[in-house]
């Protein structure tokens, strides 16, 4: 039943801002209130990816984490290609923590 | 002719507020065709990896139907079974803010619409959708017909192959000890990336992940996540303002 109520809020939150300036907005967003959005995305990206990839399951250390994340890094700055970063970056984690081992 | 309108959210001087036609509702449709392979692919590994932190069939593809929204799904979902739901919504709204700065761009396109219609676009629109409507409108060619088609295309896509990812992981075995949970922290890798254009956008990025391994020692909860997060791209607006003015 929560999992419910909280698919059905993200959902409101998620409609509210997507129709919010359509309904209200006459004019531009402030050129400030512009520039910051721009870098949300990044900032929130980067505080989730950073401690999600080195501190989640510390049962092996931080190093396969670590490891797993710079393959995907390398992968995602050459291909852009999601998938691949994820493919690349778990089957990193597993050969540093075998050969960690 | 209508005018340009980026992200910079100008939308002045528009004059294309054409609502298009059957034709070009279904040349947006077609549009989003070509991006079929990757937002499918995306789709079945949200699918798959949102029953692998517990929720059922049903309410994986109620989300992708009801918040529509990739990045913040992957988030949502990143912080779901260490957090409450006050904290999975808030992580939403802030990974979802950007599109107040799409929103913005388009509505002096959608003026002319019901608000049935209006609704329509809002709550179907995406990143994708948004690229190929404001490129057709800079090139003269845009109307809210073909935003819709392209908007409705991609929601078909990302809907249907949730569903898919979400049966298949209903069919696998539990997959648990194998650390799929590396699937969200990479997605979102593998969305980052891209966005890091710039120094200043480098260094937002650099202090989110400083702040936020900062915090998840500090701070209770995951309350890190949206506070670097907020932190992080304040400083890149007063970087910006003061190298501008500098």
């Amino acid at each position: 039943m929560e999992a419910l109520l909280t698919i059905l809020a993200m959902a409101l939150v998620t409609f509210a801002i997507r129709f919010g300036p359509v309904l209200l907005l006459s004019r531009d967003l402030p050129p400030l209130v512009s520039r910051w959005l721009h870098y949300v995305p990044v900032a929130i990206f980067a505080a989730l990816v950073v401690p999600g990839l080195l501190l989640t399951g510390q049962e092996a250390g931080i190093g396969p984490g670590l490891c797993a994340g710079l393959a995907g890094l390398f992968v995602a700055w050459r291909t852009h290609n999601t998938l691949l970063v994820i493919v690349v970056g778990i089957a990193t984690y597993w050969l540093f923590r075998i050969a960690g081992a | 002719m209508a005018s340009e309108s980026n992200l910079s959210g100008r939308g002045e001087g528009v004059e294309g507020r054409s609502e298009g036609s059957p034709a070009s509702f279904r040349a947006g449709l077609v549009s989003t065709l070509a991006l079929a392979p990757g937002v499918i692919a995306f789709a079945l590994v949200y699918g798959f990896a949102a029953r692998q932190v517990g929720l059922s069939s049903g309410q994986t593809w109620l989300m992708s139907l009801a918040v529509f929204a990739g990045a913040a799904q992957f988030s949502a979902l990143q912080v779901w079974s260490t957090s409450g739901g006050g904290m999975v919504v808030l992580v939403t709204l802030v990974v979802n803010l950007r599109y107040l700065l799409m929103s913005a761009s388009i509505a002096p396109y959608l003026r002319g619409l019901s608000r049935g219609r209006r609704m329509l676009a809002a709550f179907t629109l995406s990143d994708e959708s948004y690229a190929l409507a404001t490129a057709r409108y800079a090139a003269g060619s845009g109307s809210s017909a073909y935003l819709l088609g392209a908007n409705l295309g991609l929601y078909f896509q990302w809907g249907m192959a949730s569903l898919a990812g979400a049966l298949l992981g209903r069919a696998l075995p539990d997959l648990g000890p194998y650390r799929l949970d590396l699937i969200f922290p990479l997605a979102l890798l593998g969305l980052l990336v891209p966005l890091v254009r710039n120094r200043i956008s480098l260094l937002v990025a650099v202090v989110a992940g400083g702040l936020a391994l900062a915090g998840s020692v500090l701070l209770p909860g995951k309350w890190y996540v949206v506070l670097s997060g907020l932190a992080a791209s304040l400083v890149g607006v007063a970087c910006e303002v003061r190298w501008k003015h500098s």
